[in-house]
């Protein structure tokens, strides 16, 4: 059912390194695809998104916003046609260290008040990475030194404490008294990135993939990083599980076996 | 032939010396004279260890454009070299792609390490055991056949959108033995995509721009819910999936003709309110993915309804990639007994949609 307008992409990534910040660099090209039966005409809005408290929103055309020029300054594609704006980053030597984001709004222009106005918005990431702060606070959540049963899910909570923006990674392992893994998981499988004071929960599956005894103390080992700059962290926690079907199997078998014998030395005897 | 064995039996038990003199008579010097890796032994005492082959020429690869011969102890020692591995990207991602390796007929606990490369291995990265792609590998990188997924393979994660990777494999088993790396697989991600559309009507239907929404008629002290309705498309191929923005010029519904009377866009239950108008989302729906979901305070039933001004506000949000997303949204206005009269109340309102980084 969809036409409208497609962008692509919907989001692009530039860092600006300490050395080269004096030097412009590539112009990043957006495309619009018209997929209307209709002329469409565009106009493009650079504003500088904000997350005050690592989660809601702010946008506006900030004066950094501003270092950003995007060209054409209007855009007409007839029906089915296909055009692209340059956004040039021109930002100066003394822009905060760590990452802006911002929002590239290709707006349908109509000289219409009192209609609906539809815009399309990529997203540009800038980072800066003079005195970039990467750090992360990570945390096992939730997790019960006692389970029932395999615990099929970790939850890891990582919070940014540094000023860009990072991407965490890691591999779970669940390993038994001999050290052999029995399973596994991983975090972040979309890449979705952590910004600077935020907190974000990453469930982390867990796949087994050998048997585990029936009533047993497993150590829980978290082994990640975080990119760009892979900084590694480790975790490690350990759970007693108790599988009660299995258990219960055991007990009642090792009892009946008891109780066997016993009724068989008195009948031998 | 003279003295010749007997020279040659010296040349045998001079077994550390034999890479440095080759066994030779004053007539004849053997070279090559090993016959695969069978003729050694492993000598080993408490200090040292020696694993010796009798005769191994020192590595004298034979090979041609399309094949290879590995000569001796070294080379029958390794692993099986695997077979390419098979890199795909059915869901047409921007940032993953799938890998499944082949074992080459190694044993279960064999383990591999994968090469990643956007630029033919001219800069070589690894894929991390958590699935991720780094600069470096480490013996933590290297995982089972069973790690990597098995036959279901695995999505290695974080990659960059519009690029074709190449990914090849090598096999460890046990010390000394790794083999090196398999011919290539390779994939691409596709560019990250946002498309988007509105359309104004009383039913699900298509209509084309310009958006015009008449209200109606306000009665004073009910709330009005517009017959049509603003819906919106939304299709996105970013794993974080995508969000809608609604903000209006003038912060409610204005009226130049009552002197600028101003019918303030409030976030309320409109049944308790005086006046107000605002926006309600009514239903979401998509084909795949998302899901598509409306955002409190957008989310309420009944005539309770969210602010629309001059602030971007979230009123739509799909978690993932999402395939046809629809959603409609209400406008709903309650004017009270002393709102001015006038048939010029309007608001322009701005929808836009972005993709999730």
């Amino acid at each position: 059912m969809t036409n409208g307008v497609t962008l692509s992409p919907a989001f692009a990534e530039v860092t600006l390194f300490q050395q080269l910040a004096k030097q412009q660099p590539q112009p990043v090209i957006f495309t619009l695809t018209n997929n209307t039966a209709q002329e469409l005409v565009f106009r493009p809005e650079v504003l500088e998104a904000q997350f005050p408290d690592g989660k809601q929103l702010n946008v506006a055309a900030t004066e950094l916003a501003k270092t950003i020029l995007v060209l054409p300054t209007e855009l007409t594609l007839a029906p089915q046609a296909r055009g692209t704006f340059s956004a040039q980053l021109s930002m100066p030597d003394t822009v905060s260290a760590g990452t802006h984001q911002f929002l590239i709004a290709f707006q349908q222009y109509r000289n219409q008040p009192g209609s609906i106005q539809s815009a399309v918005a990529a997203q540009l990431i800038v980072t800066q990475q003079k005195e970039a702060i990467y750090k992360v606070s990570p945390e096992i959540v939730g997790t019960q030194h006692l389970s029932l049963g395999k615990i099929n899910q970790l939850e890891l909570k990582i919070e940014n404490l540094g000023n860009t923006y990072v991407r965490p990674y890691a591999r779970i392992s669940v390993l038994d008294l001999t050290g052999r893994v029995v399973g596994f998981g991983t975090i972040n499988t979309d890449s979705q990135v952590v910004k600077p004071h935020q907190q974000v929960l990453f469930p982390a599956p867990l796949t087994y993939t050998q048997p585990t005894l029936p009533i047993s103390v497993y150590q829980v080992k978290v082994d990640g990083r975080i990119v760009p700059n892979d900084t590694t962290f480790s975790l490690t926690t350990s759970v007693v599980m108790i599988d009660p079907v299995t258990t219960l199997f055991w007990v009642v078998l090792i009892t009946s076996l008891i109780f066997f014998f016993k009724k068989k030395r008195r009948t031998t005897a | 032939m003279n003295c010749s064995f007997s020279q040659l039996k010296k040349s045998l038990i001079a077994l550390p010396m034999m890479f440095f003199v080759l066994p030779a008579s004053t007539n004849y010097q053997m070279h090559d004279f090993g016959f695969g890796a069978g003729g050694g032994s492993t000598g080993v005492s408490t200090n040292y260890g020696l694993t010796a082959l009798v005769g191994e020429s020192s590595g004298n690869a034979l090979s041609s454009s399309n094949y290879s011969v590995g000569p001796g102890l070294t080379f029958t020692r390794q692993a099986n070299v695997p077979v390419a591995p098979t890199v795909t990207n059915p869901s047409s991602y921007n940032n993953k792609l799938k890998i499944v390796i082949d074992t080459g007929g190694n044993p279960s606990d064999t383990t591999f390490a994968l090469a990643i490369s956007s630029d033919s291995f001219a800069t070589t990265q690894y894929v991390k055991s958590d699935f991720s792609v780094g600069s470096t590998l480490t013996t933590a990188d290297y995982l089972t056949y069973a790690g990597w997924g098995s036959s279901s393979g695995f999505l290695v994660t974080g990659l960059t959108p519009s690029t074709t990777y190449a990914v090849k494999v090598k096999a460890l088993h046990k010390n000394f033995t790794e083999t090196g790396y398999s011919a290539a697989g390779s994939g691409s991600t596709i560019g990250a995509i946002l498309t988007f559309d509105l359309d104004v009507s009383t039913i699900d239907a298509k209509t084309a721009p310009p958006y015009i929404l008449d209200i109606g008629t306000l009665s004073p002290g009910s709330t009005v819910t517009a017959g049509q309705k603003i819906w919106v498309d939304l299709d996105t191929n970013s794993a974080s999936g995508a969000q809608v923005y609604l903000k209006g010029l003038q912060g409610g519904l204005k009226s130049t003709s009552a002197n600028n009377y101003l019918i303030t866009s409030v976030t309320a239950d409109l049944n308790s309110a005086s006046e107000g108008f605002g926006a309600q989302v009514a239903t979401v729906a998509q084909s795949t993915g998302g899901p598509l979901t409306s955002v409190s305070p957008y989310s309420g039933a009944s005539q309770n309804v969210g602010i629309i001004d001059s602030t971007y506000r979230t009123i739509l949000d799909s978690a993932g990639a999402i395939t046809a997303g629809r959603a409609a949204i209400y406008l709903k206005v309650k004017t009270a007994n002393i709102t001015p009269a006038a048939a010029d109340y309007s608001e322009t309102l701005t929808v836009i949609a972005a993709a999730k980084y």
